[in-house]
């Protein structure tokens, strides 16, 4: 287990404020973030490597803010993995092991499991030169496992491997993290690597954590402008409340076209619906639908891309679509037929404009969040 | 295969086997030159004019076959005629330069006759100052990288305040005239307090000892190898240390085993620079340590005081004896050097 609490550390412009975070024993969490947002700033500190100004950071219940790095039983694999290029990949292995004066037998024991579980037995003898990327990546994870870490920090560790790679390591390294039970951080700024590798996530932006949970709780309800933006939810909505709505719902006017969104809400009210949450549909098709909303839209451009169908639409608003593949054959012959859209009330999830109310997250900072427009 | 496409790999090929073929030829003119410059040399001293004659002009014959034959087994790919006349625009300058540095030491060497090399050959003195200008060089540079690598390591790494100042600080002896540095040295030994207290106090006799021509050395060499190290380390990857650091090693460990190992190039480069600027230096020497036979006197200043005496054959002498000795430590510091110095 890890915790950080309240950690703050500045380096020129950018601080990290007040992070706090709890990766409970065995889990696999993945650190959301687009570049510079400290994500590899706040695994440098949980690593020692940076010198936090204030808070505290523990493993398994253990106080290691003092701490140097070697003491921290801490298995860190950073960006572009840093292997030793003087070292053949044996050697990479044992680094750790030689540094900490272990016998011969438990170095050529250890180097041997850690290899074999990794599948690199092969490349022991080999030079680093002479690696591909999913090789290397073996190899610097095989270097820190070696060690046998109370946790272990991986910075980006599939970023720099092609695509069909990237989603057989992310595979193995799920498999890897689940066989050892190890506490285990994964930084990412890619949501299908993130989906694929771990269930709990959080997203740093700016120094500060604006949502941790559940990923599925950060795709369908995202807290706040931020993450629904990071978490792909494109359709952003800022309009006025005009009441109470059906069923516990209420009425957003935005533009001229209206809303429902759930619960009780008065005044300017920010939400989002996720573009596959938006059906379209032929209008002669439409039943009467209680806590929905149907807008007559116009389809200004179709995208495919592969596994589903992006829509822009154009209608009083303008809204963003994913349609399967078979929903939207049924649209496509229909062409001088009008199209609405349905929203259902349940699919929009009002935004918050302060990060510390972001669901899960334990920060105590009360300063409003960023808005971006990224 | 397409007939085309057959025709295109066997012209490749060819071309491939022309490289080859020139750049063995390269090689073997090249060693027509050596060969027929060291017997032109030997011919010479024996007085044997027409074979001399003849061994100098099958010399710069080989030459010019040499450069020739090492431009055209250049690889210029298929970047035709634009890439065949800028690779000998840029060779141009490489030969000639060359041809000239080659130029000026064989005028030495054809100059010199045998009376001078065997009375260099016989003198102690000389045989001294050839000792001395390897012990101290040696010796400064083995102090120059002691300064240099946790020197240029702080100025690479750490931010300090006023780090820009203390890098400049670096680079004066770099610039500054050598012969100052002499000057300075005295001036610091016999007219500040804390250089008489040096000298007469604690008995670290520097002025006119031999003991000082290492410290003059040192000052105007050791910024050599403190600049190319700060470059070495430069390169280094810091993550590679902050792994290090994850995995159990302390910081002394990290930089033993990772960051030291890593800028050996930069740290041999270092120790080549300094120690032929610490074994050709003269004009400090003269005025520090001055040069005493047997006592002070290095190669350096052997040339000097025997071309003040007019013997310019023996000082000529002494010099290609400086420039074969230079020559030879510095292949074998590339060669050997590389690879097992520091290896850690």
């Amino acid at each position: 287990m890890i915790r950080t609490e309240n950690l703050s550390f500045s380096i020129g412009e950018f601080r990290l404020e007040n992070a706090s975070l709890e990766v409970a024993d065995g889990e696999y969490f993945v650190l959301l973030g687009p570049p510079g947002s400290g994500k590899s700033v706040l695994l440098e500190c949980l690593c020692g490597l940076n010198r936090v100004q204030s808070g505290r950071v523990f493993v398994d219940g253990q106080d290691v803010t003092g701490i140097e790095p070697r003491g921290r039983s801490i298995g860190y694999v950073p960006q572009d993995y840093a292997l030793f290029p003087h070292f053949s990949v044996e050697q990479n292995i044992q680094a750790g092991l030689r540094a900490r004066r272990e016998s011969h037998d438990r170095i050529r024991k250890r180097t041997t499991a850690v290899a074999d579980l990794l599948g690199i037995g092969h490349l022991l003898k080999r030079g680093i030169g002479g690696l591909s990327g999913g090789e290397k990546q073996r190899t610097a994870l095989a270097r820190a496992l070696a060690i046998e870490p109370r946790v272990l920090l991986l910075d980006e560790p599939v970023s720099a491997l092609d695509e069909s790679t990237r989603e057989r390591i992310c595979g193995e390294l799920r498999l890897l993290q689940h066989e050892l039970r190890i506490t285990t951080i994964h930084i990412s700024h890619n949501l299908e690597e993130a989906f694929s590798v771990a269930d709990r996530g959080g997203i740093l932006y700016d120094g500060r954590f604006q949502q941790i949970g559940p990923l599925e709780d950060l795709l369908r309800r995202p807290a706040n402008e931020f993450t629904a933006r990071f978490m792909r939810c494109q359709n952003i909505m800022t309009g006025q409340s005009l009441g109470p709505g059906p069923n516990e719902t209420t009425k957003v006017a935005v533009g001229e076209a209206e809303f429902l969104i759930p619960g009780r809400h008065g005044g300017q009210v920010q939400f989002t619906v996720r573009p596959e949450n938006v059906r379209v549909i032929q209008a002669d098709q439409v039943h009467e639908e209680q806590d929905a909303v149907v807008l007559a839209v116009e389809v200004a451009r179709s995208i495919d891309l592969g596994a589903y169908v992006r829509l822009h639409l154009n209608g009083t608003v303008t809204l963003l679509a994913h349609l399967s593949h078979p929903a939207y054959t049924k649209l496509r012959p229909c062409g001088q037929t009008r199209l609405v859209a349905v929203v259902p009330a349940e699919a929009a999830c009002v935004l918050s404009a302060d990060p510390a109310k972001a669901s899960g997250s334990p920060s105590n900072d009360t300063t409003p969040g960023r808005t971006s427009t990224l | 295969m397409s007939p085309e496409k057959s025709m295109k790999s066997l012209v490749s090929k060819s071309r491939h086997g022309d490289r080859r073929l020139m750049a063995w030829s390269a090689y073997c003119w090249l060693a027509l030159f050596m060969g027929s410059t060291v017997l032109g040399v030997l011919v010479n001293l024996a007085e044997w004019k027409v074979a001399a004659r003849c061994f100098t002009a099958a010399m710069w014959i080989s030459l010019a076959f040499y450069f020739i034959t090492a431009l055209l087994s250049i690889d210029t790919g298929t970047r035709g005629w634009s890439g065949r006349t800028f690779s000998a625009a840029v060779f141009f300058f490489l030969a000639v330069f060359l041809a000239f540095a080659l130029f000026l030491v064989l005028s030495d060497a054809f100059y010199i006759d045998k009376a001078a090399v065997v009375s260099v050959a016989r003198s102690p003195f000389i045989a001294h100052a050839l000792r001395l200008s390897v012990a101290t060089s040696v010796t400064t540079t083995a102090i120059a990288l002691l300064f240099a690598i946790p020197m240029g390591y702080a100025l690479s790494r750490y931010p300090f305040p006023g780090r820009m100042l203390a890098d400049t600080v670096v680079d004066i002896p770099i610039v500054f005239p050598p012969l100052v540095a002499g000057l300075t040295l005295l001036i610091f030994f016999s007219q500040t307090g804390t250089g008489r207290w040096i000298e007469e106090d604690l008995g670290m006799k520097f002025v006119f000892e031999a003991k000082g021509i290492v410290l003059c050395q040192f000052v105007v060499s050791a910024s050599f190898a403190i600049r190319s190290i700060k470059t070495a380390f430069d390169e280094v990857d810091r993550r590679l240390e902050n792994v290090a650091l994850t995995l159990g090693y302390t910081q002394w460990g990290s930089f033993l085993h990772v960051s030291l190992p890593l800028a050996r190039p930069g740290i041999v480069a270092g120790a080549i620079l300094t120690w032929a600027r610490a074994f050709g230096i003269f004009g400090p020497l003269m005025i520090f340590v001055g040069s005493f036979r047997g006592k002070t006197e290095v190669l350096s200043t052997t040339i000097y005081l025997e071309q003040s005496v007019g013997h310019l054959e023996v000082a000529l002498t002494v010099a290609l004896l400086l420039i074969s000795v230079a020559v030879v430590a510095l292949l074998t510091i590339r060669l050997v050097g590389g690879k097992a110095l520091l290896k850690l």
